[in-house]
């Protein structure tokens, strides 16, 4: 079974890595970039790496806090989950007119497009912590911060890549459509709306599978980290 | 157990109804900038007011019901009719790349094709409806008990009868799931698209253009009306086809 699923790995990784010197092939041929494509790439991923990281110590710290209470979390949680609906896009005219036309601007648009979910799926993980380990550590001796690294979010940890997970993607969306609405003159968004302004199909079509294959690349690092540590761990629900 | 119904209402209304004043206190005395951050009795006196208002939403929910009622059964039905050949390692792979394409980067594209307007805004968000309907419906069928489809192969069930007797029910929990990324998703992205392409009314487009005449209290107000709009989709919709099949059916118990 171990080296079937290994030479499925193997099959999958050779097909998705032809595609992509396909789709090299094709930008190369088409001309669809010019010099500074990998800027462009760069500042959209520098922008992704600060805004996101921001929100997932943020909202985790946020949720613990919450969860400290019984009252203060009944307090917040209709509010978390009504900001969860909102669509991240919104903000962004409002930001654009706030912070102006600048790095903060796409980096709050990443930050809310995450948070509120991170805070949501951590505080659902942290409500279903197992009591009895909590107060078997209490019998130990353990002080509250050594219950909440040691026992609660080990344990709550399938839940919180859950909101992770979510979170990556929607963060990823909002980057796009902020650097779209003008709120950079660099980056994948900006690229492909200003490819619509100078009627370049092939470009628009090319930072299409760029931006996606960067978001499937994201979202496959989750579940790495997934795999290392909920299925080592032997903490997977099914 | 009552004590605690009672506290999950009020409790929240609290910490609102503290919020918003701490707000509208702030900017009146000018601690905020008022004209940047408005206040939140300028934002309900422009929900009340505001004509349009009603037509925005109504494009944009048209827009939503539309998309999802034409990409969400295609992605079912393609999902069921390709999970019999063999590459579906394959095509879920695809699938997940395609779904990790942010709905708006389909926009410009699509200007460039058919222009701008309803055709564009439907296209885009059709294409993201789809995506999850065909993944999860993937899933489903990947993980349902194959021995009931030979349980009918063997008391001779047409193919349509195996579709809609077996093969739909045993995946509802997958579709629901489907349906709500569905919802979720083409909702986020038709107001993105609307930003940018459309041309008359949607809440998307009364947003971005208010940002034009720096009309902070109609943004604010294209804020909260999103939200709101989404949840009341969410409860009105999803809410009572979960209640009609899989609660009904006992695969899910109601929250």
């Amino acid at each position: 079974m171990g080296d079937e699923k290994k030479l499925m790995n193997k099959k999958r990784l050779i097909t998705i890595s032809s595609l992509i010197i396909i789709f090299i092939i094709y930008s190369i041929t088409t001309k669809a970039f010019d010099k500074n494509i990998f800027e462009h790439i760069g500042s959209s991923l520098y922008r992704m790496l600060i805004g996101y990281v921001l929100s997932v110590v943020l909202g985790i710290i946020t949720a613990i806090i919450l969860s400290s209470n019984k009252y203060i979390k009944m307090m917040f949680k209709p509010l978390i989950s009504f900001m969860m609906s909102i669509p991240t896009i919104t903000w962004v005219p409002v930001l654009l007119i706030i912070t102006g036309i600048s790095n903060t601007t796409v980096i709050l648009a990443i930050f809310l497009g995450s948070y509120f979910t991170i805070i949501y799926n951590t505080l659902d993980g942290l409500e279903n912590v197992d009591q009895n380990l909590i107060r078997a550590a209490k019998i130990m001796g353990y002080n509250p911060i050594k219950i909440l690294t040691h026992v609660s979010i080990p344990d709550s940890f399938n839940h919180i890549i859950v909101g992770l997970k979510l979170g990556i993607s929607y963060s990823w969306r909002a980057l796009v459509g902020a650097e779209m609405l003008g709120a950079a003159n660099m980056g994948l968004g900006y690229l492909i709306f200003t490819a619509r302004q100078f009627y370049n199909l092939n470009r628009a079509i090319s930072t299409l599978i760029i931006i996606g294959l960067l978001g499937y690349l994201m979202s496959r690092l989750i579940i790495i980290i997934e795999k290392n540590t909920i299925d080592k761990w032997g903490l997977a629900d099914d | 157990m009552n004590k605690d119904k009672i506290l999950k209402i009020i409790l929240p209304t609290i910490l609102i109804l503290i919020l918003l004043t701490t707000w509208q206190i702030l900017s009146e005395k000018e601690i905020i900038n008022s004209m940047l951050f408005s206040n939140p009795i300028d934002i309900a006196k422009e929900i009340t007011t505001n004509e349009n208002l009603i037509n925005h939403i109504a494009n944009s929910v048209y827009r939503l019901l539309i998309s999802v009622a034409i990409g969400y059964p295609l992605g079912i039905l393609t999902g069921i009719s390709i999970s019999k050949i063999k590459k579906v390692k394959f095509v879920e792979d695809i699938t997940a790349f395609f779904m990790s394409i942010p709905g708006i980067s389909w926009a410009p594209i699509f200007i460039m094709v058919i222009g701008f307007g309803n055709p564009t805004i439907i296209t885009v968000g059709v294409l993201t409806a789809y995506f999850p309907a065909l993944y999860n419906s993937l899933h489903g069928i990947k993980g349902m008990n194959k021995n009931i489809i030979k349980v009918a192969d063997m008391l001779e069930y047409k193919n349509i009868q195996k579709l809609f007797k077996i093969i739909l029910p045993a995946i509802s929990n997958y579709l629901l799931i489907a349906l709500k990324e569905s919802f979720s998703r083409t909702w986020r992205t038709i107001i993105a698209v609307e930003m940018i392409a459309a041309t008359m009314y949607g809440l998307g487009y009364m947003t971005y253009d208010a940002r034009e005449l720096l009309n902070m209290p109609v943004m604010f107000m294209g804020i909260i009306i999103s939200g709101i709009i989404y949840l009341i989709i969410e409860q009105l919709i999803i809410g009572t086809i979960e209640k009609t099949t899989v609660v009904k059916w006992g695969m899910k118990k109601s929250s």
